[in-house]
């Protein structure tokens, strides 16, 4: 029952999912994000947008944990390298959980213990949602500093392996 | 649960705020976070190269050891360079703020700083202009956009002038033609009079002022490694090849990035430079004085780039050339092509390049005297004069990244597609607007490619690896070529990251492969020493 209620209300929960996030940006930024460009000229928009759709939908059990965490990894990617903190880089997650709420909330057809029922599993389904981004999270941030100390690394070998003599 | 008593989605989320600062730009100050810039220049390089106010300093501590009359030191060092430089007054005076240049910064799109957009970015310094030399910021201030300049300010100037990569895609959209990376340029100059700068371009420039290269090499290591790499083209190909240095008489002086005979991948790309000038019979010579073809001045100041460059027609005098050609290197090509005829011209002393093999007289380098290699390889190919079997790389299906300088400083735009189609059997463009003019940078040029830097340039270099993903995704594309050295470098942990399984590599390192010579081996391996068959068996797995 929850899955058709949320279905039938997807657009507009996407559309409000998108702009609250997006609000999050400081407003230059949130004006070009909501802005135009294709894939290309706004990567940031098209990879939220994208993937928004594909978490909604694949949140209900359609597509499985593999591209449920591949949509959140394409995501979280980019907020774990755009001066966030842990907390805000998951944040569109939170900013899901809130719309579902509302969205249960809302509907004036819904007794109070299916809304009960209901509002558990947004719970469930979200806190799912969240580890998954905790483990990815924590693995972007592991690559980052990966790929730092093997810059480093890198750039000993070359001059080890020539035996060159580099001063200063 | 009770409808009174349900969850409100606000108790739970407390603490965690999702809402930007609501002050403007003028208002929001720098916050120095690990990982978004680069360490501070030590004063011992600053000493070397003679430059004012050396000191030892942190850009992340409140003190930065400013002298006293720092403030007049700047406008000092405005005023002079307004005078000289016409265009940083023009460019000062003509932005009408039209944001056509706003949204195409590959930092702004990969981070959502507004300050990282060009326009804002160059505010910085404008804004300062305006409130001191001009009548109208005098009388009207903040209300047309003047500002005083404080401590903070010029904190904002190092943290985001050291966040350009002065790539020049801003100013391909710029109605009014302002080269956004001439603002950088002065922004910086004005920085270093307060002997303030980055570790990662004073160093090298200070290297490459003492032993004629970036990394301090000196010549006895420089002749080593060039050798060294002579017995890697042997090794792979069974061709033994003849790198002569310092030979007086030759007619050509060859200047590749020194990252080409130290780092992975140019290593490949500069034993492809070997096989080709062999099989090609050239008459030449590299310099173990100007032993770089890069040159980290321009990310520096006006005079040092002029000190740089100098050095390689001083040994192209010194060694009697007629031309010099240059290898795969990105801002060295925006040095020569932009700046160098100016600076260090006429060399009258050199003759216009003509191509020994095909006759080609390069009329374009009629000034400078110096063409790009790629320039030298198309002519050959074009003429038929080389015996290429493509085959031999179709282990990589290869997209091309243009490199910014070669792209937009010279226009060189055609000749690596035209190599890369005739040495390669699979090769795939990226989408329209993120190459040729337009292309996007790798995020870590001008000085910026450094460790501690990484996370800036994995948020500047997302819009390169998210177009590289599309066509990997779409053509199944596992390498990316470029002409730069800085690319060659930067790229590779860029692409880690956003995009896992795709190599980088030069295009001299795909004709290397692809040249036939007489005397070599069955060529089983490629340049890398990897079996050939054995890759492609993979690629196509």
């Amino acid at each position: 029952m929850l899955k058709e209620l949320l279905e039938h209300r997807q657009t507009e929960i996407l559309k409000k999912w998108f702009d609250r996030v997006v609000n999050g940006y400081k407003p230059e930024a949130a004006r070009f994000l909501t802005g135009g460009g294709d894939r290309f000229a706004n990567p940031v928009r098209h990879t939220l947008l994208t993937e928004f759709e594909n978490i909604f939908s694949f949140l209900w059990g359609e597509g499985g944990d593999e591209r449920l965490s591949t949509a959140l990894e394409n995501i979280i990617k980019i907020t774990a390298v755009q001066d966030k903190t842990p907390s805000k880089a998951l944040g569109f997650i939170f900013v899901l959980r809130d719309l579902l709420f509302e969205e249960v909330a809302a509907d004036p057809a819904l007794d109070a213990g299916i809304k009960q029922d209901m509002l558990v599993s947004c719970v469930h389904q979200t806190d799912s949602l969240v580890s998954l981004g905790f483990d990815i999270y924590s693995r972007c941030r592991e690559k980052i500093y990966e790929i730092r100390i093997k810059e480093i690394k890198s750039q000993r070998a070359g001059v080890m392996a020539r035996g060159v003599v580099v001063d200063g | 649960m009770s409808e009174e008593k349900k969850i409100k989605p606000n108790e739970i989320l407390a603490g965690i705020d999702y809402n930007p600062p609501a002050t403007g730009w003028m208002d929001t100050p720098v916050d120095f976070k690990k990982g978004t810039f680069c360490n501070s220049v030590p004063a011992k390089f600053m000493e070397y190269l003679g430059q004012p106010q050396p000191h030892e300093w942190k850009s992340y501590q409140d003190d930065w050891g400013l002298p006293d009359n720092w403030r007049e030191i700047i406008f000092e060092g405005m005023r002079e360079r307004l005078k000289k430089f016409r265009t940083f007054r023009v460019f000062m005076d003509i932005c009408v703020r039209c944001g056509a240049c706003a949204d195409k910064c590959h930092f702004f799109i990969g981070s959502g700083d507004p300050k990282n957009m060009p326009v804002l970015r160059a505010e910085l310094l404008r804004a300062v202009y305006k409130r001191d030399f001009t009548l109208a910021g005098k009388i009207m201030g903040r209300f047309v956009g003047a500002r005083k300049l404080t401590v903070q300010g010029i904190k904002e100037w190092f943290y985001y002038f050291f966040q350009c990569t002065e790539c020049r895609r801003c100013s391909v959209f710029c109605p009014y033609g302002i080269d956004t990376a001439e603002i950088t340029m002065m922004g910086r100059e004005l920085l270093n009079l307060l002997g303030l700068n980055i570790g990662w371009v004073t160093e090298p420039a200070a290297n490459c002022f003492r032993t004629g290269n970036h990394l301090g090499i000196e010549p006895h290591a420089f002749k080593d490694s060039i050798e060294f790499a002579c017995d890697d083209v042997f090794d792979n190909t069974g061709v033994k090849v003849e790198a002569p240095i310092n030979r007086k008489g030759a007619e050509v002086l060859f200047v590749s990035p020194s990252a080409d005979y130290f780092g992975t991948p140019h290593y490949y790309t500069l034993m492809g430079y070997l096989l080709l000038f062999h099989a090609v019979g050239l008459d030449y010579t590299w310099s173990a004085y100007a032993s770089e073809g890069g040159n980290f001045g321009l990310f520096h100041s006006h005079d040092m780039m002029k000190r740089l460059n100098n050095k390689i027609y001083h040994e192209a005098k010194r060694l009697k050339v007629k031309y010099i050609i240059g290898g795969e290197c990105g801002h060295m090509w925006r040095v020569l092509h932009q700046y160098m005829d100016t600076m260090n011209g006429p060399t009258d002393f050199l003759e216009v390049p003509v191509s020994h093999v095909t006759g080609t007289r390069f009329d374009h380098a009629a000034s400078t005297k110096m063409i790009h290699i790629s320039e030298f390889t198309a002519d050959l190919i074009k003429h038929n004069k080389l015996k290429l079997d493509p085959s031999r790389n179709n282990h990589w299906n290869i997209t091309f990244h243009d490199s910014c300088n070669p792209a937009r400083a010279m226009g060189l735009l055609e000749e690596p597609r035209y190599i890369i189609k005739n040495v390669c059997n699979n090769f795939h463009e990226m989408p329209e607007n993120t190459i040729r003019e337009q292309t996007f940078c790798c995020g870590s040029g001008s000085g910026l490619g450094t460790e501690e830097n990484m996370e800036m340039r994995l948020r500047g270099g997302l819009p390169r690896a998210n177009a590289v993903k599309y066509v990997k995704e779409k053509h199944g594309v596992n390498c990316l070529a470029c002409m730069c050295a800085i690319d060659k470098a930067t790229l590779p942990p860029l692409l880690e990251y956003w995009v896992p399984g795709v190599e980088v590599a030069g295009v001299h390192e795909f004709v290397g492969n692809a040249l036939n010579i007489e005397g070599q081996n069955e060529r089983t391996v490629d340049l890398r020493g990897e079996p050939i068959k054995e890759q492609e068996e993979k690629k196509d797995a």
